[in-house]
């Protein structure tokens, strides 16, 4: 499987991962502006291009301290590649830029120096990092008759005290505050990821570590909680789904994704607002207008 | 008397913008170094300052050489917030907040 959409109902997605599972609850309408007519903010892709960026950057020195490399020698590799970097993507924002990118590697690197965190090695030698994966749901869920699967890319596996917990980097330009973790404790990629590890990787994780990066143009802030997970409480995930999954594909069918009216003002406000408040004939002018396209997301594509 | 400790960071004194201003074919073994060497001090440069209300106020006390005087105590008047409380209550029961990764314990 390479596309993630049907070959039978047009903009029907089969291969879901949590980016597109989150933003198809939030939002029929906002889901059908961003991942299937792909209209971002114009510029608005800095604070994805960071995450992805420091994604790649801190990976990079755990596998070089998984193939032994010392802590300086890989915090060398880290800080060339970070320049390399530099030179095809430095934004003139104050908080995500080439400079900020640099600090918040290097002090998260150093920050957890010293931790007892340590990757988890899967059975074959290999450090569990940037772990891709792909869930068969099987085909009982779409009229169409087609296998649907959930996939995404784990960032790591981590042992603490013997235990294993899935760990995910999370970047924010906002504070890490309690209410920063509460938004974890019922979240679509937590839950995905811990059944990943249950049924595809066959890895009793016991939860997921939040690896928190606050952002502020210094030297950042760095803190680490788990999250809990259990059985029980994915299962039901997975049933309930399977009815969004059906609502999907009913949208489809339709050429219909509605607004949520409700999630407007949330997650600090929804950056088509100031599409959805004209009609869809008005729309297109505000989309050409404020809004550029970007590259397909697909849950699919290897990293 | 009271006095107010200031506190500026000159960006353009930074001596990390003189690697920065390098690309990464330019970059050199001996730049690596240094920018590390740079970004630890740096580290500690912010570590010094003070960074809360109160710890500049206790700065400044030490700068003056004066301890100011303490307010006399009165009944609190700290409203309890009630969302905080359960956000406390959801996280003891829900996330744990003993479940801290080690390294914070």
């Amino acid at each position: 499987m390479t596309s993630h959409f049907s070959s039978i109902i047009p903009y029907l997605q089969i291969a879901w991962d949590s980016t597109t599972i989150a933003a198809f609850k939030r939002c029929p309408r906002y889901y059908q502006l961003s991942f299937i007519e792909n209209w971002q903010p114009k510029g608005g892709a800095v604070a994805l291009e960071f995450g992805i960026y420091f994604h790649s950057l801190t990976e990079l020195f755990e596998k070089l301290i998984a193939k032994g490399l010392s802590h300086d020698d890989a915090l060398k590799e880290v800080i060339k590649k970070c320049f390399t970097i530099k030179s095809v993507w430095n934004p003139s924002d104050p908080l995500r830029n080439a400079r900020s990118l640099l600090l918040t590697v290097f002090f998260y690197i150093e920050n957890w120096r010293l931790s007892k965190i340590k990757t988890f090695y899967l059975k074959n030698g290999q450090p569990a990092v940037e772990l891709s994966f792909r869930l068969a749901l099987g085909k009982p869920y779409l009229s169409s008759d087609e296998e649907v699967i959930i996939c995404g890319h784990m960032d790591r596996l981590v042992t603490i005290d013997d235990s294993i917990y899935v760990a995910d980097k999370k970047t924010t330009g906002h504070g890490i505050t309690r209410f920063f973790y509460l938004n974890y404790l019922l979240n679509d990629q937590v839950t995905l990821y811990y059944i990943a590890a249950q049924v595809v990787l066959a890895i009793p994780a016991k939860g997921i570590l939040i690896d928190a990066a606050s952002i502020d143009g210094k030297i950042g802030k760095f803190d680490r909680q788990i999250v809990h997970r259990s059985i029980a409480l994915a299962e039901e995930w997975l049933e309930d789904l399977t009815y969004w999954l059906r609502y999907a594909e009913t949208c489809a069918k339709a050429q219909h994704w509605p607004k949520n009216e409700n999630s407007c003002s949330m997650y600090g406000g929804c950056v088509f607002r100031s599409v959805c408040t004209q009609t869809k004939k008005c729309s297109p002018k505000i989309l050409n207008r404020d809004f550029e396209k970007r590259e397909q997301w697909n849950p699919l594509k290897e990293r | 008397m009271s006095q107010t400790l200031k506190i500026e960071i000159d960006e353009s004194a930074d001596p990390l913008n003189h690697f920065m201003n390098k690309s990464a074919k330019d970059l050199t073994d001996e730049d690596v170094d240094n920018i590390i060497k740079t970004l630890r001090a740096y580290r500690h440069t912010y570590s010094e300052a003070p960074k809360t209300a109160k710890e500049q106020k206790a700065a400044a006390t030490t700068a003056s050489g004066e301890k100011p005087a303490r307010k006399p105590r009165g009944p609190s008047k700290t409203k309890v917030d009630m969302t905080d409380d359960i956000a406390k209550a959801i996280m003891a029961e829900l996330l744990g907040v003993g479940e801290m990764s080690p390294e914070e314990e």
